[in-house]
């Protein structure tokens, strides 16, 4: 009914108070196993975070703990259908208007933000929307970061989950065109390539093809990625003890 | 029983009106952002084993939508690059194979279908690599394709060049001729019949699997359903009959066949037969079937009279708009023979056939058609020239002239304008006369002036083609 009354042109304004963003809050909180109302107060929170009065409210609830929990939720589900994708994608509209000042990126960043956002990503990793669209959220969140992850893989006591992680979030980045000039204008292209040889999981093979194929888009990138030595390894891939299909079909789709 | 066995997959596109071809618009060329895109970079590829490597990897996992598409892509980008000898796909262990299996395994994923099509078609000039792709069950799915994406013209033609390729041996005409590939390129011409690309590509299809035999097998069965020798159980293979005389007639020497073996007349008594009754089953398909077959028999015979009575056929075209002006494929097809007939002979006395009765009540039946608007003002504008604007003008029909310019005018598409020049010339026609002046301005006075206003827009436009004075005068 929320929902409905904030469709009225003139009700929202009226009707919106911190009162009602806690109650909209409570409801999702209660209801983690149900898409559909999920999906309903993210809509309800999505209208009110279209002013700066209605993100300060949204804040206040611990709207960003609270929005990154929805997410967690949802990725951990067995089994996603349309409701989930909805789901992720006004959460990431919420949570992207919000993150506009370094205090909020901080917040999100310490909320667990970076590492909900590459579980949503590997949970819908065939959704080309969900990809563009955490590529850009994450973009912005840790965009400033790029030239630190390329030095943890250049790095060589990193752990392996250390790599995945990066490797996971530097290929998020890569959908990304400034980040993507930031990855390959930082070194990013041999760094990357180099893990193809020594990719120390299935995960994170997965990852490196993933953010070569993605790279390998822009036909500016092939040349330095070509540059690089990527064929050779890339097919060699293919025979990698942790390919998988996943890993193989990107290795072929970068080339 | 090649043909005429099963055809419940033909009809369905029957039925809906076929939506048009879109017309082609020059695209440009895609960038080259993929590595095996650019020549520069061939030699790495192939040094460093990519392509058994890819060949492999798909074989193993031909089921994988996003390997079996970006491995079918590598090939296709390959292939597409004019310094790559495609034989080295070939040439990859399980590389053919591979490919076929991943278009089975994907039947309703268009990339990888157009990817693997194009690719198989790079490497079937030569005859081992036809027998594999046939041993391995190619043939039919791109049969299947052609039938279940008649709107992808890419791969409509890849499909078709692809068996006409296999043709080259004997394995691959067997598979085509027994998986009722004659069928699948009726149904895509019958879908396209003004696409030229399609045309082209289906004509060498049809052209080497063009028989005495099946030519025969065709006929034998309208004159079976003439003389009433056939079980209404069958009905349903007429309209398919005629598609697929229509289909053939389009290669120059199945005319010569269809003449020789008798089949022009049946097929003229049919569309007078079927047009002459108030309702039957797959009628519309049936008279558009037939229609067009007519006209493609008349494109490749040099005269009428060569095939048949030129006043038989063309009273048997015109009556199609007379007694079922509301079935408009089949309105549109019958004047487009019609025009074709008019256009062959000259001399024909027209004041002897309903030309205008039966063009008028098509054109009020379906004034928004471009097909037959076109096709209908063409037959109107050679009768008018012939027999002079007045016999327009005693028979009503410059009403539907002034409605046709309107509705033009309100559809704000220049499509029409053809038929827009058409009415502005029939109207000059007209108009030299004192009762078509008259009859023009009762009908132009009954146009509101806002509607009229944009019909002077177009008529600026027809204008720059007609140079005529006169028709800014009347407009303005």
């Amino acid at each position: 009914m929320i929902e409905s009354v904030m469709n009225h042109p003139t009700a929202l304004s009226k009707i919106v108070n911190q009162d009602l963003v806690n109650k909209i809050i409570d409801i999702m909180n209660s209801h983690l196993d149900d898409p559909t109302i999920m999906l309903s107060c993210m809509r309800a929170l999505e209208k009110i975070a279209k002013t700066s009065e209605g993100l300060d409210l949204i804040q206040n609830a611990d709207g960003i703990r609270n929005i990154l929990n929805v997410l967690d939720t949802v990725a951990g589900f067995a089994e996603h259908g349309e409701d989930d994708v909805d789901i992720i994608k006004r959460a990431t509209n919420i949570l992207g208007r919000m993150a506009k000042s370094g205090d909020i990126i901080r917040m999100i960043k310490e909320a667990g933000g970076v590492d909900i956002y590459l579980k949503v990503l590997d949970a819908f990793k065939d959704d080309e929307r969900i990809a563009r669209l955490g590529g850009k959220f994450l973009s912005r969140v840790t965009g400033d970061s790029v030239d630190e992850l390329i030095a943890i893989l250049n790095e060589k006591g990193a752990s392996a989950a250390m790599i995945e992680r990066t490797m996971a979030l530097l290929a998020s980045l890569a959908m990304v065109g400034n980040s993507s000039v930031d990855i390959v204008n930082g070194g990013g292209c041999p760094a990357i390539t180099s893990h193809l040889e020594k990719a120390v999981s299935d995960k994170a093979l997965e990852s490196t093809c993933r953010a070569l194929a993605r790279l390998a888009r822009n036909a500016k990138n092939i040349q330095l990625l070509v540059d690089s030595n990527v064929i050779p390894p890339l097919v060699a891939s293919l025979s990698h003890k942790f390919s998988s299909s996943e890993s193989r079909a990107q290795a072929i789709d970068a080339l | 029983m090649l043909i005429c066995s099963v055809y419940p997959h033909l009809t369905p596109p029957l039925t809906p009106t076929p939506t048009p071809t879109p017309t082609p618009t020059p695209t440009p060329p895609p960038p080259r952002c993929k590595i095996a895109a650019n020549p520069a970079y061939l030699q790495q590829l192939i040094q460093a084993n990519s392509i058994p490597a890819i060949s492999k990897a798909l074989s193993q996992e031909t089921s994988h939508a996003t390997l079996a598409t970006a491995s079918t892509k590598f090939f296709h980008t390959l292939c597409k690059n004019s310094d790559f000898d495609a034989e080295l796909i070939a040439a990859a262990p399980s590389a053919i194979t591979a490919v076929i299996s991943a278009m089975e395994q994907n039947a309703g994923n268009q990339d990888i279908q157009e990817n693997g099509t194009f690719v198989l078609s790079c490497i079937s000039e030569n005859e081992k690599h036809v027998k594999l792709i046939v041993k391995s069950g190619g043939v039919p799915i791109f049969i299947r394709n052609i039938e279940e994406f008649p709107q992808n013209i890419n791969l409509l033609k890849q499909s078709m060049m692809l068996l006409t390729n296999l043709l080259i041996s004997k394995e691959g005409e067997v598979a085509i001729r027994t998986g009722k590939g004659v069928d699948a390129v009726v149904s895509a011409v019958m879908i396209h019949p003004d696409n030229d690309d399609v045309r082209k590509a289906a004509m060498e299809l049809v052209e080497l699997l063009s028989s005495d035999e099946l030519v025969k097998q065709m006929i034998e069965g309208l004159k079976k359903f003439i003389t009433g020798q056939m079980k209404e159980s069958e009905y349903a293979k007429v309209p398919v009959m005629a598609m697929c005389l229509g289909t053939l007639a389009m290669i120059p020497e199945n005319v010569t066949r269809i003449m020789n073996f008798g089949g022009v007349p049946p097929l003229v008594e049919l569309l007078h037969m079927v047009s002459g009754m108030p309702q039957c089953p797959a009628q519309e398909e049936i008279l558009s079937a037939l229609a067009l077959a007519m006209r493609e028999i008349l494109g490749n015979v040099p005269s009428v009279d060569q095939v048949i009575d030129p006043s038989t056929l063309l009273n048997a075209s015109l009556s199609i708009p007379m007694n079922h002006p509301k079935k408009t494929r089949a309105v549109s097809h019958s004047m487009l023979l019609s025009k074709r007939i008019l256009d062959m002979c000259p001399d024909l006395e027209l004041s002897e056939f309903p030309l205008i009765e039966s063009t008028v009540t098509g054109l009020r039946a379906n004034l928004s058609e471009l097909s037959v608007a076109t096709a209908g003002l063409a037959i109107l504008q050679i009768t008018c020239k012939a027999l002079g604007g007045n016999t327009l003008a005693k028979q009503n029909g410059t009403r539907i002239i002034v409605q046709l310019i309107s509705s033009a005018a309100t559809n704000d598409d220049e499509s029409f304008l053809p038929a827009l020049t058409s009415s502005m010339l029939i109207i000059e026609t007209v108009a030299t006369t004192a009762e078509g002046r008259e009859a023009l301005s009762k009908q132009v006075s009954e146009q509101s002036e806002r509607t009229f206003w944009k019909t002077s827009i177009l008529a600026m436009k027809c204008a720059k083609w007609l140079q005529t004075k006169w028709l800014h005068q009347l407009l303005s």
